[in-house]
């Protein structure tokens, strides 16, 4: 095992590097039909909740893959953390 | 009758002292200051006294009062033509002295000496020294809010729902009560998922349950609504003391941002209040041009009486950005190149180099971007491949992809590397033309996360640093100037020396600059964030709290940041609102830009450290903003 693996399989960079699967899924149109919202779960998408044009939800990656093919979808962000400015 | 040219000397000094001179041993003026240290120093108090005496009282510390009324002995700020020359005549007339700049000096001034001290040749002006607390925070005094003690503005927020996304806040705190009752009608806490209830409020099982460790968020509501109890004398009150609060305890991921903002902004329309959210956190993830997926999110919940209001960041002195103008190529492509170092850092126990470059060009720019290793290697980033090199010392992986509502080309690289120095350094990004001429614009932007993870060491710009979400469109975006040095400090002796390098009144150094990426002039408006004094959470450790920031003898604490900057501004929104329930957020930035003070540090038109100018609280809820901007 090399060096930069012994790093990689400790479990702090396993727990910091972790596939993340919280995503924000943006809409063409605001709050999005039940049919689009049936068909992203049935891609894959966990819903948690819509916010305005947005749909917030956890999805494998293979998942994203298909929901960003989606006609409704105009694209997907991984959530990620930001920082306080203190 | 005085003639002109007895007057002339006295116009040399404070129009307090001129008072003093005139009035010496009248009790009913010294009765009034007697009457003034026992009543607190309220300003509601003050409003009792005669006319003419308020504006000058309020400005005397106790010390003065005395030295004025009561005793022989005045001390008195001199600013002179050098304080060496004015030290030596001072000395002369038994007067002994203390410099404090190149041209000014503090003294005791017996009444008698006064005049003869204010006919001094070298002498431009003698001032009373004056209270700097309790009555107002220097930030108070900075906006405009607060002039001798007495709040300038009719409105306070009342009516008006203040929303918090940030630590937690500590509700027990007596600026977030009102007769023992909570101001925060609604507290979210993301981490567990719980909505606490008023009654869970009430009793405090909100604070035991979610406890403002870090102290950010309970620093950053008091700021924009505190009420200044527990600070004496209501010293430290925020800028809008009569709103409610609404906060969310977050995990600062993006998703729950959004998800708390629409929260918030719920609980407003539920209870019919306008809203305006104060957003003290940011990130270098993004386009920085309002495209990212949370900007958009934030756009479509604002409107009339729904506004948000972002730190713009406190990367200011940073080498997080890069901009990389590659040349037209004529025969062979244009090329431009970027180094950058990665730092070792300590993620858990484990030491590591961890870095997250995210790079963006306009759409129309057809280039090749690549990463160059240590080793020399160079690890090209194709569109739509996922790139992953494993090495023995490092792994780089990468993707090129298009932005989701701008479709610009965006290049995302994560470095992870053995912490030896051979592999934190020596690492490149390389942009160059596809093909000769493929590149109109020519400009690739490079952002590294964050401070800890390394940073560029070529091709650095202190430029394009406003964070995401602050480059929202709708967003407000606040920089910060300093406004306090020194406070009574709970450990004097650890209270760094370099806090008298802050030069106040100009923009702080870790304030971060605009424009953003697609030319917004971002930051807007500047306000007082460096250092605030406001409620420090009763659970903060010192481990974020460090006791040489907080205040001896009172549950509040200096902060300084952005994060400090931009609840000042969300506060005078609620001041906005309160007056204007449905103005929006265009509305609100006109006012506020029409209004801003602009002086010898801001300049006179938008530049990328200040925005438009400082915030001048008076002038906001006094100025008609004339045609849009």
């Amino acid at each position: 095992m090399t060096d930069l693996e012994k790093i990689l399989n400790s479990p702090d960079l396993a727990r910091e590097m972790r596939p993340q699967t919280r995503v924000m899924v943006a809409l063409r149109s605001s709050g999005g039909s039940r049919s689009t919202l049936a068909r992203l779960e049935k891609l894959g998408l966990s819903i948690v909740e819509v916010v305005a044009g947005t749909v917030i939800g956890d999805a494998s990656a293979q998942a994203v893959t298909a929901i960003r093919q989606d006609p409704d979808v105009a694209g997907v962000e991984y959530s990620h953390p930001l920082g306080k400015h203190a | 009758m005085s003639t002109m040219a007895e007057d002339r000397p006295l116009r040399k000094l404070d129009p307090l002292l001129r008072l003093a001179v005139a009035q010496a041993g009248n009790e009913k003026v010294a009765d009034l200051f007697k009457f003034q240290e026992s009543a607190g120093l309220a300003p509601t108090n003050l409003r009792d006294m005669p006319i003419g005496l308020q504006s000058l009282t309020a400005r005397l510390s106790p010390q003065s009062a005395r030295g004025v009324f009561e005793t022989d002995a005045v001390p008195v700020l001199i600013e002179a033509t050098s304080s060496k020359a004015i030290a030596a005549s001072l000395k002369e007339l038994g007067i002994r002295s203390e410099d404090i700049s190149p041209s000014a000096v503090t003294a005791m001034v017996p009444r008698s000496s006064l005049e003869k001290v204010s006919n001094l040749k070298e002498v431009h002006f003698v001032e009373a020294s004056t209270r700097l607390q309790p009555h107002c925070d220097l930030a108070h005094v900075a906006s405009g809010l607060v002039r001798n003690g007495v709040r300038q503005v009719r409105e306070t927020g009342k009516g008006v729902l203040v929303g918090v996304i940030d630590t937690g806040i500590d509700t027990l705190h007596p600026a977030f009560r009102v007769n023992g009752n909570p101001r925060v009608v609604d507290y979210l806490d993301q981490h567990g998922g719980t909505l606490f209830s008023a009654a869970q409020i009430q009793d405090g099982t909100a604070a035991n349950v979610a406890p403002d460790k870090e102290g950010h968020g309970t620093h950053v509501a008091g700021i924009a609504a505190g009420n200044g109890d527990g600070s004496g004398s209501l010293a430290f009150a925020g800028t809008a003391p009569e709103a409610d609060l609404a906060v969310v305890r977050t995990t600062f991921d993006t998703a729950d941002i959004a998800r708390g903002i629409k929260h918030i902004f719920e609980v407003a329309a539920a209870r019919q209040q306008p809203c305006v959210v104060n957003l003290s956190l940011g990130g270098h993830f993004g386009g920085h041009d309002g495209t990212t997926i949370l900007e958009r999110t934030i756009d479509q919940l604002s409107g009339p009486g729904r506004i948000v209001v972002a730190s713009a960041g406190n990367d200011g002195s940073s080498q997080l950005h890069a901009e990389l103008d590659i040349p037209k190529g004529a025969g062979t492509p244009g090329r431009a190149v970027a180094d950058f170092r990665v730092v070792s850092r300590r993620i858990g126990t484990t030491l590591v180099g961890l870095l997250d470059l995210q790079l963006w060009c306009q759409r129309e720019d057809q280039l090749k971007v690549s990463v160059r290793c240590p080793s020399g290697e160079v690890i090209v980033l194709n569109e739509g491949e996922q790139v992953n090199a494993d090495r023995n010392s490092f792994r780089v992986s990468g993707v090129h992809s298009r932005g989701v509502y701008n479709d610009d080309h965006v290049y995302t690289v994560r470095v992870v590397c053995i912490p030896e120095e051979t592999w934190l350094s020596g690492w490149s990004v390389i942009a160059e033309e596809a093909a000769p001429g493929s590149a109109p614009v020519g400009k690739l932007h490079g952002w590294i996360l964050m401070r800890d993870m390394g940073n560029f060491v070529s091709g650095h710009t202190r430029t394009h640093l406003v964070a995401m979400p602050g480059t929202a469109y709708s967003a407000i975006c606040v920089g910060s100037f300093a406004s306090r040095r020194e406070w009574e400090s709970e450990d004097d002796n650890a209270v760094p020396t370099a806090l008298g390098g802050i030069r106040l009144g100009d923009v702080s150094y870790f304030s971060s600059p605009g424009p953003a990426r697609d030319g917004n002039t971002k930051p807007e408006i500047s306000a007082p964030g460096q250092y605030l004094i406001a409620p420090l959470s009763g659970e903060a450790t010192p481990d974020h709290v460090p006791h040489w920031l907080r205040v001896k003898g009172l549950q509040y604490t200096a902060m300084q940041g952005t994060s400090m900057a931009a609840p000042y501004v969300s506060g005078a929104v609620a001041l906005l609102l309160e007056r204007f329930p449905d103005m929006d957020w265009a509305e609100a930035k006109r006012r506020l830009i029409r209004s801003v003070a602009q002086n010898g540090f801001t300049g006179s038109c938008w530049n990328l450290r200040w925005g438009f100018g400082v915030l001048d609280l008076p002038r906001l809820l006094a100025v008609d903003p004339g045609p849009s901007v």
